[in-house]
């Protein structure tokens, strides 16, 4: 388990401190995540998402299920060709590979240290032959046309500059009637009382201004199946999960003080006071939807 | 070490052209877009940014050479 235990030296712990304690600065992706390296709360593997709280009891089981439920809503099997684009520490491949048996699984991601850690990773697994990890962007993928059956993205595409980018890229390297299945975070619906859209505000710009988030992908749910149409795809459908996770997660990390445990402890006072809150309060900015489409033919 | 199914599935991302691999260099050459991606601790980057521009010659070689050149 590559699982970072080293202390952070100084000039990290300066940099995180800088990440979570000042709101003017702004990092760009693979600066962001090659400092959070491998510090990630999960107990076991190097879980980056949110989870999907619907059944699940630990942060894990509940990254486990997030995983599931793009590969149910994908249809995924043993015929497929998957492409997994910011596929973080490829905890969801490794999962795929064990519990859905694609034929290939090539991941593609810009954070060159987050490639070399989920590499060694597979391959101390033995999966190296089925899982094809590299650097690449998902807004100009090296992949050939028409070469795979599904594309994913969990839980990253807000990242990409831009989005709509990626759904191009993501409809030419599928082939006809392949999917793409999509776990992504949007601004929520804007509300009518003055508090409740002050703290909507509050809340996405948390967000956006921690994990940069390009302002050309600050959308709602409602826009979110026409952009992929207007790329192409057909069979959009676009569901809001974000009540099995925001809520379940902070009520989680309130109640289980060994995940913020597992933080590094310049991260906790943070996230410490962040609990404080109610979680309708902190996340009422954010919506969290699950998108699919297929690609017509 | 890179085999050659890797190289099968693998395209220039600003031209979605054929790669060549110099195994030599390690790098991977996109003729087309005159780009040298390299492959760093056996992984490769498969990034415009990251890519080295190749001058006119470099292109030429490769484009005569070009197969000859496969690992």
């Amino acid at each position: 388990m590559p699982k970072s235990t080293a202390p952070m030296t100084l000039r990290e712990s300066l940099a995180f401190l800088d990440w979570v304690y000042n709101p003017f600065q702004s990092r760009d992706v693979i600066r962001v995540y090659d400092l959070l390296s491998t510090r990630t709360p999960s107990a076991r593997g190097l879980w980056l998402n949110l989870g999907y709280w619907r059944d699940a009891n630990t942060l894990d089981d509940a990254c486990e299920a997030m995983a599931a439920l793009l590969a149910e809503r994908a249809g995924m099997g043993p015929a497929d060709r998957v492409l997994d684009v910011g596929f973080g520490f490829a905890d969801q491949d490794i999962y795929w590979t064990k519990h859905y048996q694609p034929q290939s699984i090539v991941g593609l991601n810009i954070t060159a240290s987050q490639v070399a850690a989920a590499r060694t990773r597979v391959a101390d697994l033995g999966l190296a032959d089925r899982i094809d990890l590299r650097e690449g962007s998902a807004t100009a993928m090296p992949i050939p046309d028409a070469s795979v059956d599904i594309v994913t993205a969990l839980e990253c595409a807000f990242h990409f500059n831009t989005r709509e980018a990626f759904f191009a890229e993501a409809l030419r390297v599928l082939r006809p009637g392949g999917r793409l299945v999509v776990a992504d975070i949007l601004p929520m619906p804007v509300e009518q009382c003055w508090v409740g859209r002050q703290q909507q505000r509050l809340s996405w710009w948390a967000v956006a201004a921690k994990f940069p988030i390009p302002e050309a992908n600050r959308y709602t749910r409602a826009e979110y199946g026409p952009r992929l149409a207007a790329q192409g795809f057909t069979d959009t459908q676009v569901e809001s999960i974000r009540a099995d996770v925001y809520a379940p997660l902070h009520r989680h990390l309130a109640a289980d003080p060994s995940v913020t445990q597992r933080l590094h402890p310049l991260a906790r006072p943070p996230l410490q006071l962040a609990l404080m809150v109610s979680a309708e309060t902190i996340y009422r900015g954010l919506d969290y939807v699950l998108a699919s489409a297929r690609k017509p033919g | 070490m890179l085999d050659k199914n890797l190289l099968e599935i693998l395209v220039c991302p600003v031209t979605k052209g054929p790669l060549i691999y110099d195994k030599a260099r390690a790098e991977l050459i996109s003729v087309a877009g005159r780009l040298a991606y390299p492959i760093r601790d056996d992984i490769p980057v498969m990034l415009e940014e990251e890519a080295r521009t190749l001058s006119a010659e470099e292109a030429e070689g490769y484009r005569k050479g070009g197969s000859a050149q496969l690992g």
